[in-house]
């Protein structure tokens, strides 16, 4: 796949110079032409986006190149302006460097190697500057996410520890009860504290190593996360169902798929129906050399329509009960992201729900 | 005037249910309550009030901050709403684990909010908070 060209617009009130330099340079880049200003500034309106680097004449009737260079230089801050002119104006040089904040001061008649250097020199500037706002724009998502951990981490953290704190208090209070009851509530904030830590983990595992592209068994994969969620409460009363039909052999990044699948087993226990009979978690995989479709479907609380839309976001809770800490599907929604699949969702409320991945074989 | 050693009506809205146990046997260890009404969701707790199911004289809150669905800021806005008649009935403590210096500055502006309480509740300083309210 070769790079796209790099976009130059050149202005000119010369018909002649116009056709003479989309001539010389249409080959290595993407030339667009304008006769005027006016037209030049026409042209930058009609494209998605900036145009890296803009070539002007200062001569030209109407509007001087300085002129036109000014009057865009805020609406289009990342593109480089470059300045050709046949007089040799010490005025209008001063003027372009302080006014027009152009990037070089050219002369005509060119010389093409000096134009293809300069074109060359105002796209890596040009790049660059690209590269920082989106560098800015994830420090500023990192730097978001961060805040709302110190947030949530005062409460995600400390509630199950004051929980414990209290019915430490209270044991003590009731010094005369049997004292089963309390460890049953100390065990509960426990876990809960267990698990919230555990899903910070994921979190930064998710975030931090690169991906890990190997060959997958689907079924061992699945099987081993079923395990893992084997004594989380209310696992006992589920009935696990596993079906593969693995056709290919099928590469991903098998840390980033078990957190996926891992949260969304370990979802589907907690919200299960107990009223179900019995309440069940099915898991199907479809895989061939394209993608592998996994399902995770329950018959469990369901989730309100209204919820959907939102159950991906940090620290988003639906649910009314206690044990979700709201950060289980954010970590899926982004390690789908890194796996380049997708999740969707159907759901009913007190029918169940059903997950569905899409992710590419990356054979 | 305050008789010493006065008990009251509880509402407890929190979406945690242990923290609803804990607390409601605190407030009857320290022989606070009357009654304590426990909710776990703050939409109903709402509902409850509009419709005036308690005639008791004065009722104290006890609210949550980070609840799904409605949080305990979200309950006070709704409540604001409601006519001074109902809501001057109620007095409302929030009761939370949170360090957040916000979520303080929050509780302290608001004119509805007496005061923050921070997990596990410390009933003696419930106490001495609940003699100071006007009779």
């Amino acid at each position: 796949m070769s790079e796209p060209k790099i976009k130059v617009l050149y202005i000119d009130d010369e018909l002649h110079n116009l056709n003479a330099f989309k001539a010389a340079f249409r080959r290595e880049y993407d030339i667009l032409l304008a006769e005027s200003a006016e037209e030049g500034r026409a042209v930058l309106q009609q494209q998605e986006s900036e145009i890296p680097v803009i070539i002007s004449d200062q001569r030209m009737p109407g509007e001087t190149g300085i002129e036109f260079f000014e009057s865009i230089k805020d609406i289009y801050p990342y593109s480089l302006r470059i300045l050709l002119t046949g007089y040799t104006d010490i005025q209008a040089v001063i003027s372009a460097v302080n006014i027009g904040n152009i990037f070089r001061y050219l002369q005509k008649p060119w010389n093409e190697e000096e134009i293809h250097q300069t074109i060359l020199a105002a796209f890596e500037i040009y790049h660059s500057r690209v590269q920082l706002i989106e560098k800015n724009k994830e420090l500023e998502k990192a730097y978001n996410e961060l805040d709302k951990f110190v947030y949530s981490a005062s409460h995600d953290m400390r509630a199950p520890l004051m929980s414990i704190l209290g019915i430490t208090r209270l044991a003590r209070l009731e010094k005369d009860q049997e004292p089963e009851p309390y460890f049953v509530m100390i065990e509960q904030s426990v876990l809960k504290l267990d698990d919230f830590i555990k899903n910070i983990i994921d979190y930064y595992k998710n975030n931090r190593f690169d991906q890990e592209i190997k060959s997958i068994d689907l079924k061992t994969l699945i099987e081993n996360c079923i395990e893992s969620n084997r004594y989380q409460t209310g696992s006992k009363e589920i009935d696990f169902r596993l079906k593969v039909d693995q056709q290919a052999e099928f590469k991903s990044d098998e840390l980033k798929l078990s957190i996926i699948l891992n949260n969304l087993i370990s979802n589907a226990i907690k919200y299960r129906n107990e009223s179900a009979n019995p309440p069940f978690v099915d898991v199907s995989a479809q895989c061939d050399e394209n993608q592998a479709v996994i399902r995770v479907a329950d018959n469990g609380v369901g989730i309100p329509e209204s919820e959907i839309e939102n159950i991906f976001k940090m620290f988003y809770r639906a649910a009314n009960n206690n044990s979700g800490s709201g950060i289980g599907l954010y970590i899926v929604k982004d390690a789908i992201t890194r796996l380049e699949g997708t999740i969707s969702l159907q759901s009913a409320l007190d029918q169940g729900t059903t997950f569905q991945l899409e992710i590419p074989n990356k054979l | 005037m305050t008789i010493p050693g006065r008990s009251y009506t509880f509402l407890h809205i929190d979406d945690n249910n242990l923290d609803l146990l804990i607390t409601s046997r605190f407030l009857q260890h320290a022989k606070l309550a009357e009654t304590v009404h426990t909710y776990t969701s703050a939409n109903l707790t709402l509902q409850h009030i509009r419709e005036e199911h308690f005639d008791e004289l004065p009722i104290i809150i006890l609210l949550d901050i980070q609840m799904p669905e409605l949080n305990g800021f979200d309950f006070l806005d709704r409540f604001a709403e409601l006519p001074p008649a109902v809501t001057s009935r109620y007095h409302i403590y929030m009761l939370s684990s949170t360090l957040d210096p916000k979520d303080r500055t929050r509780v302290q502006e608001h004119p509805f909010v007496i005061d923050l309480l921070t997990k596990p509740l410390d009933t003696d300083l419930l106490r001495t908070l609940l003699e100071k309210l006007p009779d």
